[in-house]
């Protein structure tokens, strides 16, 4: 058995909202697969871990399990099906900028023919551990999509399991917890094994007994030497973002511009942390759980899912008529984003599809409530931020802390006026990143060209130093001459 | 009486010394302490984006940095646009002036790509760049890296069998931006600068 508490967590998180949670919705006892969809979706560079390139031609066979995609981060994907390539061409993918991209299309052939990894033999130290990340394709399945190998620098203390799932409708965390706590332990210990890692934290928020439940009766049963601190959080919104996690479990606040590893924590989503311990059995990320939930739909639930399966495919599974939905939320109702074309393929960063039918009302004027600021998790104040944004002074934004902002639209939330605050933020963060690289740039240009006249002046130098010497040489030459000439005479 | 005097004449002295102390305390200050050239050419260095393309007229932006700090007119950069400008202006505290220059020579991110095949390796380009972004030997292939090319397109001109094109600057394939919202009627009000009510 190994060793662990449970504690409830004592201190707050400032700002945030309590959002009516829906997850009764979808939360059911079992997760099934779904059927294998006709065709599947791999965009090739809007999978996860950066631009891609496509491992794989048109006609080709390939296995479940077989790369068809390496990332620049190095991260592959793999095909989640067996089957063949029929076409690689631009198609809808599941991504905010709602763009058709390169993808890869593949149709299963419904044959179990496995192409998987030699299993990792205990004891392997961390750089084993990072490849087979990579091989695997492991990266964060909680939505960001951060390459999970990234965060494992040595010299990390503490591992914390980001089980807090705050986001109202989504179960899937909740879900995989459930049915898949053993791997999740498993991953978890491997991972801190292997980078020497002694606490593990699970940050659970308080309304999922049922999961805890799981948690415990599976550590009773692990033979782990990791001491598990379990600490049950308040269900507010926002407590699941990595920053103000770190800062309820452990007390760190993690300094502005600097991520969670920078102050020696790890924060994993627990699905991410199953993945890896199939991983280190063999078994690439070929699937994932997503929730299928909204009242639009028939029959909300939990699925496993192979990854790259039509989003139609998804919404058939569970009872409803992709025809009668409009659009589709992807990750809930506070950071989603809308996807209207259902052929576009599920992606690993999907973890939930919503359907639902609001009306959000039209925008009006900024009142100056100040409601905004209050449930500002980041303690910034939003409306002097859209104000700049919308006025076009991005620095001023900037200096505002925009930065900072994690767009968790608990501003969007409250604003009684409607205002998307968030999606100007995102806007806003997005153009400040540009700047900040164009203006990287503008600085190693301007050291090239100082460096270039430098040079410049340098050769010039050498070039009069050059001939001044020869000229000195050549009047030396004459001179002697002329001597000889006379002495001769 | 006397002691009066002496009391003045003590702390006329003392005042004095500390005087002269701090006169030599500053002066040894401004030569330990003392920065390299005008330090406002500096600044405004900082603002202009480092092309180098020369299309204000001076052969570089450190050059029109000292020009500005010597008064010439702020709004002759091109590929800064105007946000340069009214950065300019705010640096200097003076009014900003609109750009000077053609509506396409603005707003325009582009690069320069040599024509490969065609490429006779003369090294004219290599020579022209300001950025040092061309690769390339004397008869042999050049190429311009795209990272840290300034598009300032003074490599176009010296080629002799006319092989480099400007092309927008190629984006990485997952870039993206996200759409922005729309802007309501009241908002507009403020941004073209009326009153409200």
């Amino acid at each position: 058995m190994a060793d662990y508490q449970i504690r409830r967590c004592e201190r707050q998180l400032e700002g945030g909202i309590y959002p009516e949670t829906h997850k009764a919705l979808s939360t059911t006892d079992s997760c099934v697969f779904v059927d294998d969809p006709k065709r599947l979706v791999f965009p090739i560079h809007f999978s996860g871990g950066g631009p891609g390139e496509a491992l794989v031609a048109v006609g080709d066979t390939v296995f479940q399990g077989t790369p068809i995609i390496k990332c620049q981060s190095g991260i592959t994907h793999v095909a989640s099906r067996s089957g063949k390539v029929i076409e690689i061409t631009d198609h809808a993918i599941t991504h905010p900028s709602a763009t058709k991209s390169a993808s890869i299309i593949i149709e299963p052939n419904g044959l179990k023919d496995q192409d998987y990894l030699d299993p990792l033999v205990w004891p392997f130290d961390a750089d084993t551990l990072r490849n087979r990340a990579i091989e695997a394709g492991i990266l964060g399945l909680g939505g960001a999509g951060f390459p999970s190998f990234k965060k494992w620098s040595d010299g990390t203390q503490t591992l914390i399991i980001n089980g807090a799932e705050c986001e109202p409708y989504l179960t899937a965390d909740d879900t995989l917890m459930r049915v898949d706590t053993h791997s999740m332990i498993r991953g978890a210990c491997m991972l801190s094994q292997s980078l020497d890692i002694k606490t593990i934290i699970i940050g659970i928020e308080d309304n999922k007994p049922e999961a805890l439940e799981a948690i415990e009766s599976a550590l009773k049963e692990s033979r782990s030497d990791c001491f598990f601190d379990i600490v049950l959080l308040d269900t507010k919104y926002p407590s699941g973002s990595e920053r103000h996690l770190v800062w309820l479990t452990l007390g760190i606040e993690v300094p502005t511009g600097s991520r969670a590893i920078e102050s020696g924590v790890i924060v994993h989503n627990p699905g991410t942390l199953a993945a890896l311990s199939r991983a280190i059995d063999g078994k690439p990320i070929t699937d994932r759980i997503v929730t299928l939930t909204g009242e639009a739909l028939t029959a909300p639930q939990n699925v496993i899912v192979p990854i790259g399966t039509p989003i139609s495919h998804l919404i058939e599974a569970a009872d409803t008529n992709p025809d009668s939905l409009a659009s589709i939320a992807i990750g809930g109702p506070m950071m989603g984003y809308p996807v209207t074309d259902f052929t576009a393929g599920i992606t690993k960063t999907t973890n939930c599809l919503l359907a639902r039918e609001i009306e959000v009302p039209p925008e009006s004027p900024c009142i100056r409530c100040g409601a905004c600021a209050t449930v500002c998790p980041v303690r910034l104040q939003p409306q002097q931020m859209v104000f700049a944004l919308k006025g076009g002074s991005l620095d001023r934004a900037v200096h505002e802390g925009l930065i900072d902002c994690i767009e968790c639209a608990a501003c969007n939330a409250v604003c009684p006026s409607h205002i998307p605050l968030a999606e100007w933020f995102r806007l806003g963060r997005f153009e400040a990143r540009d700047k900040a690289n164009d203006q990287h740039l503008a600085a190693e240009a301007r050291e090239r060209f100082e460096a270039r006249n430098l040079r410049l002046e340098r050769i010039a130098l050498e070039k009069e130093a050059k001939r001044a010497a020869r000229q000195a040489k050549t009047a030396d030459a004459l001179e002697k001459a002329r001597k000889a000439r006379k002495e001769s005479a | 009486m006397t002691d009066a005097l002496w009391t003045i004449g003590a702390g006329v002295a003392g005042l004095s010394m500390i005087g002269f102390l701090g006169g030599i305390l500053l002066h040894y200050a401004s030569k330990v302490f003392s920065v390299d050239g005008n330090p406002l050419v500096n600044s405004i260095d900082a603002l202009l984006p480092q092309t180098q393309c020369g299309q204000c007229g001076h052969p570089g932006c450190k050059p029109y940095a000292k020009a500005i700090a010597d008064g010439e007119p702020i709004n002759r950069c091109p590929p800064g646009g105007q946000e340069t400008v009214d950065r300019l202006a705010s640096l200097l505290g003076v009014d900003t002036l609109p750009l000077d220059a053609d509506d396409e020579t603005i707003e325009q991110d582009l690069v320069a790509i040599i024509i490969e095949k065609d490429c006779i390796g003369c090294t004219k380009c290599i020579q022209a760049c300001p950025v040092d972004a061309i690769v390339g030997a004397a008869k042999l292939m050049h190429t311009v890296i795209v990272d840290e090319c300034t598009g300032c397109d003074l490599c176009v001109e010296p080629c002799p069998v006319d092989c480099i094109d400007m092309i927008p600057r190629p984006k990485s394939p997952d870039y993206w931006m996200p759409v922005r919202p729309d802007i309501i009627s009241s908002d507009r009000f403020g941004q073209i600068g009326m009153q409200h009510g």
